[in-house]
């Protein structure tokens, strides 16, 4: 089934189609409960009913204390969540000499400092689809790691019928230092599944992944090592930070890359410090592998598994922990593309939701409660958050063009000003933090995308309202996203 | 790696093509580019062959907006020039995002035809509402149609519409006669259409170009009893939905053989994009079929010695019609009676003509479609030159006196209009009264014989659907024989429709 150069297992047809098997079905069969096969559960739709019958029913008979009521809960579910991203933003900032508690720094010294015979074997997950053009890419980031190549396992994971990428690998030098692994085609076409395979065979302690065109900082492995060797043994995760090479490509890159840069940088310290679970990036997450397997790896079906496996890392009451080391990507510059990912990442959310909310109460034991809070206002609070802004702002816009009684007889007194701080207070802190942020992180050049974000979540809820759309429709679609749409140099 | 599960091989690339099959290539292309360009002309010809004649003649007229008239055009042509200039672009495309920035963009461009302020809609005696909302019924139009992509290929042709604000209004119609609402609104169709046809190659584009064009078409032809808002997404709902239905058909009827042979499944006639269709229907239903409330004001200002009271479940107060005595004692020999009508129903007068019209369409939510002669003699004004001045009514408020006379017919029609708002917080609730007076002598004659032909009757039928039902109107039309006299009836009229209104601007 594969193609190895000495390193890992190869399976036999038995072993793949085990291994197949165990990467779909692992954690849905092991805990069902857990898994993302089922968005709704039986008991979740009858809830959902229930909750949409009595609000049904107390919108027709009080329609007007109905409508009162169901905006300032979702006015203080807003007020809450941009308060909870200011709060963690804040206690992120720092100077240098003052570093967040919630980043774990490996100097160059220390981390070349070990030596290579004490490095430990580590896994590399490649994960790739239709991804032919941007292979040339990959070698170049990924075979610049520096790391003894005896130690390192890394496996370049294929659909077995994606021709053109497979015969694009086979002709490139990645074969050099990685193994093409071929998975066997089968449902759910999606990343966590090619990364479940992956682990079957791998033979490193800590494994981590990287998308096709992935650039990390040479030095991340041993930078992980060395932090893993530090943590508290509950650390069993580490996600690097991730930022774009082609920030100033365009305006929707800027946008990205602010958003990156804020997230990256000041809310994931943020949620680290408080102890709250991390929802986890979609590459640069390096893992204790042991671990990972006591989890049944990802799950298969979520189509933000990195984000689902934080959680449930936490749940296992396992921590993680942001490693200041960075890997670069492509930020996609193209709209279409963009509002494709982003569905797919608040689509994710929504599942993720979904799922770990089930069981609240346990949730609830298993996360605490500033994890539960983070949980809510994070994972539940973003995809609602971005669909809330546009109606709230179409609202707004009704209001001063025409002063509609409608929307007078539903926002009362206090209900407005609540409103009001929303758009001006809420808005404002926002753009602020991500002023501020910018500051910090000297990208001046990105100050002036910062001003006109909020026409970067207009665009946001065009994603979110797919997502929203694709979760009834096709929950555990993967909508892939293009990359190598720039031509611009990695930066230094 | 087992000999048997190996990937098969990828295809080798194709050698370079010989410099001849690539001349041949690039002859074919342009010969295909070529067909749909004249398709396109042809197909905007045909169908507006009526619009090019007026547009020609509105150029020709000696009118600072004139060179207004070649805005839309120009959008047509830029559109095509953006066409040919296709960069390569990506083919990732969406339909659920190209679904959803439409239905955004037609809830804003609602928003801001229902909505918009008078004091901003009535600027400078045009009516603006449109400024923004025509370009973005457009854009959603074609990101309707064909997807966002290609729409943003177009922008520049929809940000140039934005020039035409002037084009769809009352003043600049008047002055103007081609250039109204209707006019505009059927190049948009005729640009969704040119675009249709050479965005998509081959029948494919001109099914759907067909289609949008015919269902613009037909809508205009029908009256609607929908309101504005409800009409307006209807028409783009049922244009989407026809279109991708011909579209997908003629996929399926091509493919079918070759699917037969290949047994493999077509795709589906209709498509996901479909269910959107019920529920926007069904809201528009709900909206337009809700109860309406009569306006207090109006109401208190009812005549109250009305005669041949009819009554209404919708509206009881507003019933009949009534002669007003200022009106009538203003000028006693030249305004022979003033009326007013009721709301959301039609006129009830079945003994006199209906030489006076009050249409009350606030806050009644766009379900009145009062159908008279008036709108007849609209069209006929229409194409007359009229002379235009500025008259002063009451304190602080001046309209402007437009008088036609008809070459044709011993006519002469004045018309006064002006605008104001409401007081009171809900400033939306501005009117645009017209007092419109014919001196014709008969004493049962109705107002001048409307002109029926292509363009004015699309263009009415088109304002009334998407414009007129949300502008809150009222209209007079009384018999007069000159300027002052229609003066003083406008006069009479808005002392008494602004006495519980001096607080208004």
């Amino acid at each position: 089934m594969t193609s190895a150069d000495g390193h890992g297992q190869v399976p036999t047809d038995e072993q793949a189609a085990r291994w197949l098997d165990e990467s779909i079905e692992g954690l849905r069969r092991e805990r069902p409960e857990l898994s993302a096969s089922v968005v709704l559960t039986r008991r979740q739709q009858v809830t959902l009913a229930i909750l949409l019958a009595a609000l049904g029913a107390l919108g027709a008979r009080w329609p007007q204390a109905t409508v009162v009521v169901a905006l300032a809960m979702l006015n203080l579910v807003y007020a809450a969540a941009v308060g909870y991203r200011v709060k963690l933003a804040r206690s992120s900032f720092h100077s240098v000499e003052d570093r967040s508690p919630g980043v774990l720094h490996v100097s160059d010294e220390d981390a070349m400092a070990i030596d290579d015979a004490d490095l430990p074997a580590y896994s590399v997950l490649l994960p790739a689809y239709d991804e032919s053009d941007i292979i040339a890419q990959l070698v170049r980031g990924v075979g610049a790691i520096d790391y003894p190549r005896d130690r390192l396992d890394v496996q370049l994971l294929l659909e077995a019928d994606d021709y053109t990428t497979i015969a694009s690998a086979e002709s490139s030098d990645i074969t050099s230092f990685a193994r093409i692994v071929l998975v066997p085609p089968a449902e759910p076409r999606t990343k966590p599944k090619a990364c479940n395979y992956g682990l079957q065979g791998a033979t490193g302690r800590f494994v981590t992944i990287y998308d096709a065109e992935d650039r990390p900082e040479p030095l991340q492995l041993r930078r992980a090592v060395v932090a893993f060797s530090r943590a508290d043994p509950e650390v069993a995760c580490l996600q690097g930070r991730l930022s774009y090479h082609n920030a100033t490509q365009n305006l929707l890159t800027r946008w990205f890359a602010i958003e990156y840069d804020v997230w990256f940088a000041y809310l994931l310290p943020g949620l680290a410090a408080v102890g709250a679970p991390l929802p986890l990036g979609g590459t640069s997450n390096h893992l204790k592998i042991d671990v990972l397997r006591r989890l049944h790896g990802w799950d298969a079906f979520n189509v933000t598994e990195d984000a689902d496996l934080g959680i449930r890392l936490a749940r296992y009451g396992y921590r993680s922990a942001v490693l200041d080391s960075s890997t670069s990507e492509d930020a996609t510059s193209d709209l279409v593309n963009w509002a494709r990912q982003r569905s797919r990442w608040n689509k994710g959310y929504l599942q993720t939701a979904l799922i770990h909310l089930r069981r609240p109460w346990r949730l609830y034991r298993d996360l605490g409660p500033a994890g539960m809070l983070a949980f809510l206002l994070i994972i539940l609070g973003t995809p609602i958050t971005s669909l809330l802004n546009p109606v709230a702002w179409l609202m707004t816009l009704y209001w001063w063009m025409g002063n509609p009684s409608f929307i007078a007889a539903v926002f009362p007194g206090w209900l407005m000003y609540l409103s009001l701080a929303n758009l001006f207070v809420g808005n404002f802190a926002t753009i602020y933090i991500d002023v501020l942020a910018l500051r910090d992180l000297k990208r001046p050049g990105l100050l002036g995308a910062c001003l006109i974000l909020p026409l970067y979540w207009v665009l946001m809820a065009v994603g979110t309202a797919k997502a929203f759309v694709q979760i009834l429709t096709a929950p555990s679609y993967w909508e892939k996203t293009m990359h190598g749409l720039t031509d611009s140099a990695p930066r230094p | 790696m087992p000999d048997d599960t190996a990937a098969p091989s990828p295809r080798v690339a194709p050698a370079e093509e010989p410099a001849r099959r690539q001349a041949v290539r690039f002859v074919r292309g342009h010969a295909e580019l070529g067909l749909r360009l004249v398709a396109a002309v042809i197909l905007v010809a045909v169908a507006g062959r009526t619009l090019f004649a007026e547009w020609t003649a509105a150029l020709a007229v000696s009118s600072p907006y004139r060179a207004l008239g070649t805005v839309v055009p120009a959008a047509v042509g830029v559109a095509a020039w953006r066409q040919l200039c296709r960069p390569d672009e990506l083919a990732v495309n969406d339909r659920h995002v190209d679904a959803i920035t439409s239905i955004g963009t037609v809830a804003v461009a609602v928003a801001l035809t229902s909505q918009l302020s008078p004091r901003l809609r009535d600027l400078a005696g045009a009516a603006r509402l449109d400024v923004l909302s025509g370009p973005l019924l457009l854009f959603a139009l074609l990101c309707a149609l064909f997807g966002t992509r290609p729409t943003w290929r177009h922008r520049h042709a929809i940000v140039l519409t934005f020039l035409a604000w002037p084009l769809p209004y009352n003043l600049g119609a008047s002055i103007i006669p081609a250039a109204n609402f209707g006019w505009w609104i059927l190049s948009v169709i005729l640009t969704v259409a040119t675009v249709s046809v050479m965005d998509a190659p081959g029948r494919r584009g001109a099914l759907g170009g067909a289609a949008g064009l015919l269902v613009g078409l037909t809508i205009a032809q029908v009256r609607n009893p929908l309101g504005g808002p409800a009409a307006l997404i209807a028409s783009l709902v049922t244009t989407v939905i026809l279109a991708r239905l011909l579209r997908v058909s003629w996929l399926r009827l091509r493919e079918r053989p070759r699917a037969i042979f290949a047994r493999r499944s077509l795709p589906p006639v209709v498509d996901e994009s479909v269910w959107i269709a019920p529920l926007l229907v069904a809201a528009s239903l709900v909206a337009a079929l809700a109860p309406a409330t009569p306006n207090p004001q109006l109401i208190q200002r009812a005549p109250a010695g009305s005669v041949g009271a009819t009554g209404s479940p919708a509206c009881p107060s507003l019933t009949g019609w009534a002669p007003t005595g200022s009106a009538r004692s203003g000028q006693p020999n030249e305004v022979d009676s003033l009326a007013v009508l009721g709301c959301r129903y039609r006129n009830t007068m079945t003994s006199d003509p209906p030489f006076m019209e009050v249409r009350l369409s606030d806050p009644v939510p766009t379900s009145t479609l009062v159908q008279f002669p008036w709108e007849s003699t609209n069209q006929v004004i229409g194409t007359q030159q009229p002379t235009v001045q500025r008259v002063a009514l009451i304190a602080g408020v001046t309209g402007w006196g437009l008088v036609f006379d008809d070459a044709s017919r011993p006519l002469t029609t004045v018309v006064v209009t002006w605008d104001w708002a409401m007081p009171g917080s809900h400033h939306s609730l501005a009117r645009r009264v017209s007092v419109i007076m014919n001196d014709d002598p008969r004493p049962d004659s109705p107002f001048p014989t409307p002109r029926f032909h292509l363009a004015s009757t699309l263009a009415r039928r088109l304002q009334q659907v998407l414009r007129t039902n949300l502008t809150r109107s009222v209209r007079y039309q009384v018999k007069a024989k000159n300027l002052p006299a229609a003066v003083a009836a406008a006069q009479a009229a808005a002392v008494q429709l602004a006495a519980p209104a001096s607080a208004a601007p």
